[in-house]
């Protein structure tokens, strides 16, 4: 089963085969899971809409007409999905105006070295920055850094022009850098917590 | 172009989305507007952040269990949540699938239309002291700390409404003039170290003020001269009338090199005949003669590290330093990590230096103009950077020695060329890299030292060796990079960063510094750039990598500073300040 080629199992799907589904959603789960982390920032929340990506493809397989990469149309039906949700969520969100309140940056323990716990809270910080973009922002944002898309390949996958995608990049990071704005003026993980 | 637009261009240029000519814009604003470079330094760094960030994740390990519990376990063929058509599964054929395959790759493999017009755009740098002061060495990229100097950021509620209102992809967005793009009419503060040390003195110097000078903002003219998308040129070279030579990548993702050589404005570029067999770049090779006729490379034919010289009149390779005794293989067959003969550096008598590690740590070795190899330094310290005074009678170079007691002396030792009266001609610093140039005259040294000890930040930076009065002056706290090379008129001094930016060095008669020009508007992509200087002092060629780009061969342009000086005298204002760096 793993050695068949996406469509073939795409086909027993529709054709009734379940195992093939499931190694459809084995072969694809890092992806879609990584997709919902990144978007989300939270394992739960992350868990919950990737099952429900894959309950959704499941559901809307017989649409697939190869006119795309099975990969290519999976990410595009993903990606419509993560959107609506993430839309639908978004009334719990933190103002978009208010800058992030980021709490004091932990001085390093003695159990880890110095860098590496500097590195993680940057990362953190980001990660939560991420989270607090608008879903047309930080999906291309996400697409474009976790899967390395390119332009046209996140246009296919929302469904936009590529100009909207470049506009929408171009804000989303503008919008990070604002909110970062302490992280990288101190230079990013190196000097983070010499506050 | 307007800051905002630019602001645009910078997140498309590091996805390299830019055309070459929209670069070439891009590039113009930036060496005009402090502010833009700034915001490029933080673009490229939270690009870098991102990136770190945004990593898969694996998923629980029961994810597909926990799926597949969701999903209704029916023998009797598809049933999904929604009615399927009939009509849309019949439409669902692997045939369909190949065709509409084949043309999704055929539309996605069509490169973005090049543009193959070659505009020689001037690109105006415009550069003074000012915008140098705040370029921290040390830091990533050329990420300037310069709150002082940056135009203050206006408009920035109306940017936030801009950024959170609904986006007109095609409407680039217009904003009111708020940083000029002219050049800055209010002169900004300027810092440029002197210091005049002699050995004795420098404890007793460390305070020290600095002159604190209104400078005019000079302009630099950079002039593409081959750049390609594919293949890396490198290593050029004037030769005195109207020709560039230059090494030009064979094909891409090789190490082989063939010898080009184009008019000055890089039109009819052409492969030299005898410079076609492809030469390796590895180990500081790659080296052109005083005259240009010949090329010194490193290879590794024999199974270990040769130089060989490549003659460009019949295109014959010679073996500089063959071993008939064995030893050479059967030291790099024990360590993997021997170099028996590597970079090779001209003098302008046509001998050559190069470097060694058989005495067991690097030596500096020789090879006279009928090919006898000879011992310059075998000693238990590391002898490396060997650089020929200008009549080829002397050699200086760095050299690190270990002390027993843990500690490391580091300083610049001049040699003469049969190996005798080694001496030093620094104190020693704590720095992994120390990097002499002879000035024209031969009566001095500029040292260009990096890789500093925490504690020796300070000295990090161009220096002036005074070989006559035993003194030094530190010149710059800019620098640490690998390059240093004077002008042939002496006035003048290219350098790079521990970051691989370049910069030219103006020099006063009396050695002290009368300007910084920064010349690449990004550091290169390896650090490594080359460099070149006309006969008139007042152009060089280089070669520079953006990062992600491929390396290609420019010249830059230099102000007249000394002009300049006269007709802004008016304008400037002499202020002295103690402040430190």
């Amino acid at each position: 089963m793993q050695h068949l080629a996406d469509e073939v199992l795409v086909k027993r799907c529709l054709d009734g085969d379940r195992e093939a589904f499931a190694e459809i959603v084995r072969r694809y789960q890092k992806q879609i899971y990584s997709l919902t982390f990144r978007l989300t920032n939270d394992f739960n929340e992350a868990q919950d809409l990737a099952q429900e990506v894959f309950l959704h493809l499941y559901q809307v397989l017989d649409k697939f007409d190869g006119r795309y990469k099975f990969f290519s149309w999976m990410y595009k039906v993903a990606t419509n999905y993560c959107y609506t949700a993430l839309k639908r969520n978004s009334s719990n969100e933190v103002s978009l105006e208010k800058v992030i309140d980021f709490t004091p940056l932990r001085p390093a323990t003695g159990n880890e070295p110095e860098e590496h716990c500097e590195a993680r809270e940057t990362q953190r910080l980001v990660r939560e920055a991420i989270k607090q973009l608008p879903e047309k922002y930080r999906i291309p944002i996400v697409l474009r850094y976790l899967e390395e898309f390119s332009y046209q390949q996140i246009a296919e996958a929302m469904g936009v022009p590529v100009t909207t995608v470049e506009t929408r990049l171009y804000r989303g990071k503008a919008l990070l850098q604002k909110k970062l704005k302490l992280v990288l003026e101190r230079g990013g993980k190196r000097e983070v917590s010499r506050s | 172009m307007k800051c905002q637009e630019a602001k645009q261009y910078i997140h498309s240029y590091l996805d390299g989305r830019l055309t070459e000519m929209q670069e070439q814009v891009l590039y113009q604003h930036l060496s005009v507007c402090p502010s833009c470079q700034k915001e490029l330094n933080i673009a490229r760094q939270l690009d870098e952040l991102l990136d770190e960030t945004c990593t898969p994740v694996e998923p629980p390990a029961d994810f597909t269990q926990l799926v597949m519990a969701q999903i209704p376990d029916t023998s009797t063929g598809f049933s999904a949540g929604t009615e399927v058509e009939p009509e849309s599964r019949k439409r669902f054929s692997l045939r369909r699938w190949l065709e509409a395959l084949r043309d999704v790759e055929t539309r996605v493999l069509v490169p973005a239309s090049y543009i193959a017009v070659f505009l020689v755009i001037g690109i105006l740098f415009m550069y003074g002291n000012s915008q140098l002061q705040g370029l921290v060495p040390g830091s990533p990229g050329n990420k300037p700390k310069i709150e002082q100097q940056i135009v203050t950021k206006e408009g920035d509620g109306q940017e936030e409404t801009k950024e959170t209102s609904e986006e007109q992809p095609s409407e680039p967005e217009r904003e009111t003039p708020r940083e000029s793009e002219t050049v800055p009419s209010i002169p900004k503060k300027t810092g440029s170290i002197d210091k005049t040390i002699t050995h004795e003195q420098e404890k007793q110097n460390k305070k020290i003020s600095e002159n604190i000078a209104v400078k005019p903002i000079f302009t630099v003219i950079l002039t593409p001269v081959v750049t390609d998308r594919e293949l890396a040129s490198t290593h050029p070279v004037f030769d005195g009338e109207d020709r560039i030579l230059y090494l030009s990548q064979r094909s891409k993702g090789e190490d082989r090199y063939t010898v080009w050589e184009t008019t000055f404005n890089g039109k009819e570029s052409k492969m030299v005949a005898a410079g076609q067999y492809g030469l390796p770049l590895m180990q500081g090779g790659g080296v052109w003669s005083y005259d240009h006729s010949q090329i010194a490379y490193v290879t590794k034919r024999n199974g270990y590290l040769e130089i060989w010289v490549n003659n460009l009149e019949d295109g014959y390779g010679t073996n500089m330093t063959l071993d008939t005794t064995g030893k050479a293989l059967e030291r790099v067959q024990q360590d993997k990590e021997d170099l028996w003969a590597y970079n090779p550096v001209w003098s302008s008598q046509g001998e050559i230096v190069y470097l060694t590690t058989r005495a067991g740590n690097i030596d500096i070795m020789a090879i006279d103009a009928e090919g006898n190899n000879r011992v310059i330094t075998k000693t238990p310290a590391r002898e490396t950077n060997p650089a020929w005074s200008p009549e080829g009678e002397r050699i200086a170079y760095f050299r690190s020695m270990s002390e027993e007691d843990g500690k490391t002396v580091n300083q610049i030792y001049v040699v003469n060329k049969d190996g005798s009266d080694p001496k030093a001609v620094t104190r020693s610093f704590a720095a992994q890299s120390m990097v002499p140039s002879w000035a024209p005259g031969g009566d001095m040294l500029a040292v260009n030292i990096g890789q500093m000890s925490p504690k020796a930040e300070r000295d990090r930076g161009i220096w002036l060796v005074d070989l006559a009065q035993n003194r030094m002056v530190q010149l710059t706290t800019l620098g640490g990079g690998r390059l240093v090379k004077w002008s042939p008129d002496g006035s003048k001094i290219a350098f790079t960063d521990e970051n691989g930016v370049l910069y030219v060095l103006f020099v006063k008669e009396d050695l002290t510094v009368d300007q910084i020009c920064q010349i690449t508007p990004e550091a290169d992509a390896d650090g490594e750039i080359w460099v070149d200087w006309l006969d008139d002092s007042q152009q060089l060629l280089f070669d520079w990598a953006k990062p992600g780009g491929t390396r290609g061969i420019w010249r830059a342009t230099l102000p007249d500073v000394a002009k300049e000086h006269e007709t802004d005298r008016t304008g400037s204002i002499e202020n002295t300040d103690a402040e430190a760096n």
